[in-house]
């Protein structure tokens, strides 16, 4: 009985996955992933067959973190818990946290939808949710480089930070408590009303395993 | 494997002092400190046997990859990472920042990154002052980090221990030829360069002289991350003893660029590629 019923699940969460994988929508008008313009717009499921809508998050803060979790560089933050205690200092002020996969099938980071949900119990993470972009039609959307690749968009939708976690480029977890976290001070800075002062830093890490 | 390479050099040493051979101490200064790891063969090798005080030398972290497999230039471009090497030298030796050969630029989709195929060498300028005369033996501690790529990247490390005796003469070590190799790509000369940026272009004027009719391909690579973008088509033409090259602005597209700093690889039409220091400041 439980069986018939997960597999049904399943089956639905696949035909949903596949019907909202079609609905990931480009903006044309809003193209380049440009500091101080409207941050492309996009509509993919999530690993719980939600669909994720940027728009649907007007009026907060949304945080973007590209992720392949065998990947050294995303190893090391998540390793440490860096990640995670970020996640949950933000998501409790309001912040809105989408994790981004865009490792195609078969490639390093790629996760299926129960895949991706294991990884946040097992992390311990606390993504308010976590995008499936196997196509990297998201990833290509804004242009996403390495992972962790990081981008904020602001209340109104307009993208005020791309770039790394912090300015130490390195494997080495040892080097996080000696790191400025670009994502603390930009959200820090922006929510006291100021500029972000660094709204275009070096990601440094893994390339993302895109489909080509 | 490691430590049974590590203690046969060892008792090698002992035994160079021991008899006291300079023949056999040039092979041992050549071939210590091998570190085997899952995808390098590394080692550090130096282009002298002995030091002669009050002179510099080379020394050069060889990295053997994994065939195909790749490390990275001081700006990795897209994706990657920067070798890292730190030093713990005796007293009187001084270790400049690594000398980069020329990278190459290797393409994987839409990204970019630039660094070294197969295998290169890293090399360090070390000066030694004239006391070092009063060591018999210099030992080099490095800890050095490369992270080496091919469809995915593994973080490797070594830690090196590596010992040359003093002399009155310099000789020359066996690695000599491979460091010279090395030594030919890191560019040394400046070339006189101005560069102008637009919205979404920067061109970069070089002064080749007469070289510049002989000129069959060029390449810029950025010391810094976001000046180009690492992937976009790089196109030039002559324009008398200077060559003009233009390519599409990097992430840092829209903050002010007060200097241009990089090298130019440029290759002659007999396929011989040279490497140039680019310091350019704005037209």
């Amino acid at each position: 009985m439980i069986k018939i019923r997960s597999r049904f699940n399943v089956r639905l969460h696949v035909w949903a996955a596949s019907c909202l994988l079609s609905l990931v929508a480009v903006s044309l008008a809003n193209a380049s992933p440009d500091i101080g313009k409207a941050a492309p717009e996009f509509s993919t499921p999530d690993s719980n067959g939600t669909v994720q809508a940027l728009s649907q998050y007007r009026g907060k803060y949304v945080v973007l973190e590209w992720t392949n979790n065998d990947c050294p560089f995303v190893r090391k933050h998540y390793g440490s818990g860096n990640m995670q205690t970020l996640q949950k200092e933000e998501t409790g002020k309001g912040v809105v946290w989408l994790t981004v996969v865009s490792s195609a099938p078969g490639a390093q980071g790629y996760v299926d939808a129960a895949g991706a949900n294991a990884l946040t119990r097992e992390r311990n993470a606390a993504p308010s949710a976590v995008l499936l972009d196997p196509k990297g039609a998201v990833g290509k959307l804004y242009e996403a480089k390495t992972t962790p690749h990081m981008f904020i968009i602001d209340p109104k939708g307009t993208l005020i930070y791309k770039g790394g976690i912090d300015d130490k480029p390195s494997t080495n977890p040892q080097d996080i408590p000696g790191a400025t976290n670009y994502i603390r001070v930009a959200l820090n800075e922006a929510t006291a009303g100021k500029a972000v002062s660094n709204p275009v830093t070096r990601p440094y890490g893994c390339s993302v395993k895109y489909s080509d | 494997m490691f430590s049974r390479s590590n203690f046969t050099v060892r008792v090698a040493s002992r035994i160079t002092v021991l008899i006291g051979l300079s023949m056999l101490s040039i092979d041992v200064g050549a071939a210590t400190n091998v570190v085997v790891t899952d995808n390098a063969r590394a080692s550090l090798v130096s282009d002298v046997a002995t030091v002669k005080p009050g002179s510099a030398f080379w020394v050069g972290l060889h990295l053997k990859l994994r065939p195909h497999w790749h490390t990275y230039w001081l700006n990795p471009g897209d994706s990657g990472l920067a070798p890292r090497i730190e030093w713990r030298l005796p007293e009187g030796l001084a270790a400049g920042a690594i000398r980069y050969p020329l990278p190459h630029r290797i393409l994987s989709g839409a990204l970019a990154t630039y660094g070294y195929d197969d295998e290169v060498v890293l090399l360090t300028r070390m000066s030694a002052l004239p006391a070092v005369g009063a060591q018999r033996e210099l030992l080099l501690r490095a800890h050095a980090y490369w992270l080496v790529c091919d469809k995915i990247c593994i973080p490797e490390e070594g830690e090196f221990e590596f010992r040359l005796p003093v002399g009155a003469n310099a000789a020359p070590a066996s690695a000599k030829p491979l460091i010279d190799r090395y030594v030919a790509r890191v560019p040394a000369a400046t070339l006189q360069s101005r560069f102008k940026i637009t919205d979404a272009q920067l061109q970069l004027r070089v002064r080749l002289g007469g070289d510049a009719s002989n000129v069959k391909r060029v390449m810029f690579y950025p010391t810094e991350y976001g000046v180009v973008a690492h992937a976009a088509e790089q196109t030039w033409r002559r324009a008398g003893d200077y060559v003009e090259l233009t390519v599409a602005r990097g992430e840092l597209k829209n903050q002010a660029l007060q200097h241009l700093d990089g090298v130019l690889s440029v290759v002659d039409a007999r396929g011989v590629e040279r490497g140039y220091v680019i310091n350019a400041l704005p037209q």
